[in-house]
């Protein structure tokens, strides 16, 4: 805007310049048309006068022959005072030809010749008074002054052609100088005008433009002020350095008891109780040092969230800004999730001491149950060592059965905390071959398969992530029980391998020739003591495959089976491919 | 040879002490063996108090300690043998019940010289004793200062 209006200034400028301009040159043009028309009527003057002069030499010539044939003195009279006017003349023309110096020398001569005619007439009349019947001299005198006359003729004309030509030549100097100005005046108007024009159309256009910008302005203030006015829950004020406020806005402030007009253009002090200002000043002043601060206040029942803040309102003094907001209900909910914390808190403490708990059952477990059933193990076998003779059949096979049943006890017992010790602890996580874990785990089986026909496939086993510890046991459960459900059959064929599942996950199964099971059982196979078979055909403390899904489970992954009775089984393990494990 | 050589078993349970017992007695080597039946007795043993003030001064050869014993655990009179310079030389073997890994880790962490899960089938159990006492009380050149040593 600011080079637009130094345009139109500077435009405006210029046109008043060329009209200055043009007012001078109107003015000089006048003074030189006035000067060429003076010089114009001078050499009209001259002209005229020197037909004058011509007209009187002729008149004092006429005077003198009326005189000659006359004698009358009337005559003589009027010579006399021709004579005079002559002279007068001539001094006239002295004067008016003061100035051309091509004049001069012809006057000189002209005034020479005219005083002798004058003198010749004088001398003529006065001859003719003395001498009336001379007529032979009159004569010669008159052919000498017609002679005389004649001179003054010719050098007046040469006076008169000069002067004629002076006056053309002026005469044309003054329509020179009439066009000049005519047309000076005329560009100066129109340059002016144009000038104008544009200066006119620049200004117009600026404060259209500024007309609109303000509307523009205006219109951004009333929305400005509406969304202060709307401000949800609080309330926006801004202060000056003197802690005075200079706007008030917003809904909340007539909840608590203030207003736009009680704050707006008041101090702190003014508007507000002394223990407010005392409470709230360091703030006020803190932010105008640049120093945000935030700070909740209860009032009346509700809380509120104070934020002062420094408001940079471009290069001018520094403003502070203090946002209000209600928040109540925010706090009512953080007091929730801080209640609903310390209520997790609390369970996590105790889920923490049952897990201990848990642990000191499953040592004491470990330790104090294993140690009546190896006694009864022992002594049972010390018993058949020393009274094996005093036995009948009967009492022999009781034995057994004691000691088969404590075995089975021990086993039951092992199992249990291994699958206990499966749902604690942390995953150690690293990256497992599952093709070589499967075949150690194979070659843990062998020693106890010297008597069995079994043949293994492994093929196309993935590395996965996971706890290798944990992994084996799968395996080792897995196989196992492949190994074992197989026992029935002369020629055993153990397939393991990966099979296609989502991309998100690997899939691993253990597919076997065995008895296999019936489908609808097949879930509750994977459940703590859940057996399909009685411990007379295969033996087990159905513990295993819950040990199995446990690690699964933790590891992220799914387990599932497939199988027909007699037609064997297949154990599916789903693991999260790697880059998509998370922790259980 | 043999006959000189004495082993310590720290044991709570009768019917644990009378079962080792037996397995030792297998190997011929029942005769040999001084029964503690807590961790407080053992120690006394150890450092010649108590009714043990007049035993002779030579320290067993290998010393067999149950881990969960009443007044002072296995542990804990594992760490004293392996704290003090007289002792720390003696072969400690925990025989215990528990498979559990923390008693494991703090054991040898400790110091113990072996750990020996009983395993729940006697005739097991019969052979792993008989190859500890054998092990420590007839194959292993004991520490000088142990009993049955040679001068």
């Amino acid at each position: 805007m600011r080079p637009l209006s130094a345009r139109i200034v500077a435009g405006l400028a210029t046109a008043l310049a060329i009209l200055i301009a043009i007012g001078v040159d109107c003015y000089r043009s006048a003074l030189h048309l006035t000067e060429d028309s003076l010089r114009v009527g001078h050499s009209h003057q001259v002209l005229s006068t020197l037909s004058a002069l011509h007209a009187d030499v002729l008149d004092a010539t006429s005077s003198r022959r009326g005189y000659a044939l006359t004698g009358d003195e009337v005559h003589a009279d009027r010579a006399r005072t021709t004579a005079l006017t002559v002279r007068r003349r001539v001094a006239e023309l002295r004067r008016l030809t003061a100035d051309n110096p091509r004049q001069r020398p012809r006057l000189g001569r002209v005034e020479a010749l005219v005083e002798r005619r004058l003198l010749q007439i004088e001398a003529s009349i006065d001859w003719r008074r003395r001498r009336p019947e001379d007529r032979e001299t009159q004569s010669a005198a008159t052919l000498a002054g017609t002679r005389t006359t004649d001179e003054i003729r010719e050098q007046l004309d040469a006076m008169l052609a000069e002067e004629q030509s002076l006056l053309g030549q002026r005469e044309a100097d003054m329509d020179a100088s009439l066009r000049r100005t005519k047309g000076v005046i005329t560009l100066g108007g129109v340059s002016a005008g144009l000038i104008v024009g544009i200066a006119s159309l620049l200004f117009f256009r600026e404060s259209f433009q500024r007309e609109r910008l303000e509307a523009e302005l205006r219109r951004r203030e009333a929305l400005y002020r509406a969304i202060l006015g709307e401000f949800p829950n609080g309330a926006v004020m801004v202060f000056d350095r003197e802690l005075r406020y200079r706007l008030a806005e917003g809904k909340g402030l007539a909840e608590v008891g203030l207003s736009k007009a009680g704050l707006e253009g008041r101090t702190i002090r003014e508007a507000l109780p002394p223990e407010t200002c005392a409470a709230i000043e360091p703030a006020y002043r803190a932010a105008l040092a640049g120093e945000p601060t935030s700070f909740e206040v209860p009032f009346g029942g509700r809380h509120y969230l104070i934020q002062v803040s420094p408001l940079s309102a471009g290069a001018g003094e520094p403003l502070g800004m203090v946002v209000t907001q209600e928040i109540t209900e925010r706090k009512r909910a953080e007091d929730e999730v801080r209640r609903l914390n310390a209520e997790l808190h609390q369970k996590i403490v105790e889920a923490t001491s049952a897990n201990q708990e848990l642990e000191a059952f499953s040592y004491s477990v470990s330790h104090d149950l294993r140690a009546p059933i190896r006694h009864i193990n022992g002594f049972v076998d010390m018993l058949r060592r020393r009274a094996a003779g005093a036995l009948d059949e009967t009492g022999q096979r009781h034995l057994q059965t004691i000691a088969r049943a404590s075995r089975h006890m021990g086993q039951l017992i092992d199992d249990l905390l291994a699958f206990s010790r499966m749902g604690r602890g942390e995953l150690m996580r690293s990256r497992v071959s599952l093709g070589s874990l499967a075949r150690e785990v194979i070659e843990a089986l062998r020693p106890e398969l010297a008597d069995r026909s079994i043949e293994w496939k492994v093929d196309g086993l993935p590395e996965v992530t996971g706890d290798p510890a944990m992994l084996r046991v799968v395996l080792g459960n897995l196989l196992g029980n492949a190994v074992k459900y197989t026992r029935p059959r002369a020629h055993a064929v153990v397939e393991v391998g990966r099979a296609p599942g989502r991309p998100d996950e690997v899939v691993l199964f253990v597919k076997d020739n065995g008895v296999g099971f019936e489908m609808q059982y097949a879930d509750k196979l994977f459940g703590v003591f859940q057996r399909l078979h009685r411990s007379d055909e295969f033996e087990g403390t159905g513990i295993g495959l819950a040990t199995v899904r446990r690690i699964v489970r933790r590891h992220g992954g799914r387990t599932w089976a497939e199988a027909t009775v007699d037609g064997g089984a297949t154990f599916f393990v789903a693991l999260p491919a790697p880059g998509q494990e998370r922790n259980a | 040879m043999t006959q000189l050589k004495r082993i310590l078993l720290a044991e709570d349970n009768e019917h644990d002490v009378e079962l080792t017992l037996s397995a030792l007695a297998e190997s011929r080597l029942a005769n040999e063996v001084v029964v503690v039946r807590d961790g407080a007795e053992a120690l006394e043993y150890l450092y010649r108090r108590g009714r043990y003030q007049q035993r002779e001064e030579a320290n067993p050869v290998v010393v067999l300690l149950d881990l969960k014993m009443p007044k002072v655990d296995g542990l804990e009179v594992l760490r004293r043998i392996k704290q003090d310079d007289a002792l720390r030389q003696i072969p400690v073997v925990m025989l215990t019940s528990s498979r559990e890994e923390n008693d494991l880790v703090e054991s040898y962490r400790l110091g113990v010289n072996a750990y020996v899960v009983k395993p729940v089938e006697f005739s097991r159990f019969v052979q792993a004793v008989r190859e500890l006492g054998v092990f420590w009380a007839v194959i292993n050149e004991a520490p000088p200062g142990s009993a049955g040593k040679s001068p």
